[in-house]
């Protein structure tokens, strides 16, 4: 491996276990890169709506619903684009939470990771229940 | 102008949001259905967005040692969850009218005890807004009005922000700093619990969601980096203005004025 490839290894290993080490500035950079990558997919899908020559009337069509998104491969639609978007953002409290397990789980304070999990769970229930 | 109008509403609710851990729902979902005349289920759903995105937002520039405390944010989100779930269970069979008679009476009681504390303590030293050497206290009656604020949550669509928030400062007694940072942090999960279903219907619209998403997740940048420089009378005071004012309206709305 060459030396710039190398310093790149160690200093994503050094970005890793410092994020392990610090689930503040984990769970803050989770935060910034997955918000600032719906938000980026949203405006990109935006963008593309009106480039197409789609008039801006509110309240617009509806989001892509989600069994719609796994279906076999479709057309980049601007709408699609839009709706990964905003899903990355819903999704993102469902990551916060399986993120903040993993002081509690190394600290070994289980009631505290359990009852992270009954949260979790409850959540998934709620996004099966409302379907 | 439409999208700009509704940036700058997203960014006006994403700070005030920030600053008094409230999610922001409770303004947006007036300014959607007054100002922009936008269906109530559509602007419930662009709140809910809305919530996750000042939850988003203040998690991202929140410094450190000023973040939320997550273990109390979890155990009382366990009921709060639950309740939210059972409240949109529910939301079919109360009547609005009851509703909003109901959640007038909790915005006044959560209002006026915040203010009680506040002339009951003595003010021989200036209050923290943040502090790490605190240990949360009344966990019965913080879990069983955290449940109920869930259920609010789940019955109107908002974070049920202006609940946990008194319930953390005046009943737990938490700093009013953590306090805020927690139920921004769980705000994001209770709105998660419901937007699904929002979603699922259809009443979350690209058009309307991705500019307000972008306001308010500018403005909880903002109104979080402001929020080190407020005293803590400013954002007390601001949040029992606002509690008495959204009872108010509400107590209105259930008296069919």
């Amino acid at each position: 491996m060459s030396g710039g490839g190398r310093s790149l290894l160690e200093r994503l290993r050094t970005e890793v276990a410092e994020l392990l080490a610090d689930p503040e500035r984990r769970m803050a950079r989770l935060s910034l890169l997955a918000s600032a990558g719906a938000l980026a997919l949203m405006v990109t899908g935006f963008v593309m709506l009106l480039v197409s020559g789609e008039p801006y009337q509110l309240p617009g069509a509806r989001a892509l619903p989600l069994h719609a998104m796994l279906h076999p491969p479709r057309p980049a639609l601007a709408v699609d684009v839009m709706s990964l978007g905003i899903v990355l953002l819903l999704v993102l409290p469902v990551l916060r939470i399986m993120i903040s397990v993993i002081p509690f789980v190394r600290q070994r304070h289980w009631f505290d990771a359990v009852v992270t999990l009954v949260v979790f769970l409850e959540l998934v229930f709620s996004m099966f229940s409302g379907k | 102008m439409l999208f700009a109008a509704l940036i700058a509403t997203g960014a006006a609710a994403g700070a005030l949001g920030a600053v008094l851990g409230l999610g922001g729902g409770v303004f947006l979902v007036p300014a959607l259905t007054l100002l922009f005349h936008l269906p109530m289920h559509t602007a419930v759903g662009t709140s809910l967005v809305g919530v996750i995105a000042t939850s988003a937002g203040v998690a991202s520039v929140t410094a450190p040692g000023r973040g939320a405390d997550v273990r109390l944010a979890l155990r009382l989100e366990v009921v709060t969850a639950a309740g939210a779930i059972l409240g949109s269970l529910l939301a079919g069979a109360v009547s609005h009218q009851a509703l909003s008679v109901v959640f007038a009476l909790v915005v006044f009681v959560a209002g006026g005890y915040t203010l009680y504390k506040a002339y009951r303590s003595p003010s021989g030293e200036p209050e923290r807004l943040y502090a790490t050497d605190y240990r949360p206290r009344h966990w019965p009656a913080g879990l069983s009005i955290a449940s109920l604020a869930g259920g609010v949550s789940g019955l109107l669509g908002v974070g049920g922000g202006f609940i946990k928030v008194p319930v953390m400062y005046a009943v737990m007694e938490v700093p009013l700093g953590v306090a805020t940072a927690t139920s921004n942090f769980m705000v994001g999960i209770t709105a998660a619990a419901s937007v699904f279903v929002y979603y699922g219907r259809g009443d979350v619209r690209p058009m309307v969601v991705i500019p307000t998403a972008l306001g308010v997740f500018a403005g909880s940048m903002l109104g979080v980096k402001s929020l080190a420089r407020l005293r803590v009378a400013w954002v007390r005071t601001a949040l029992v203005a606002l509690l008495f004012f959204l009872g108010i309206q509400m107590l209105l709305r259930g008296v069919g004025r």
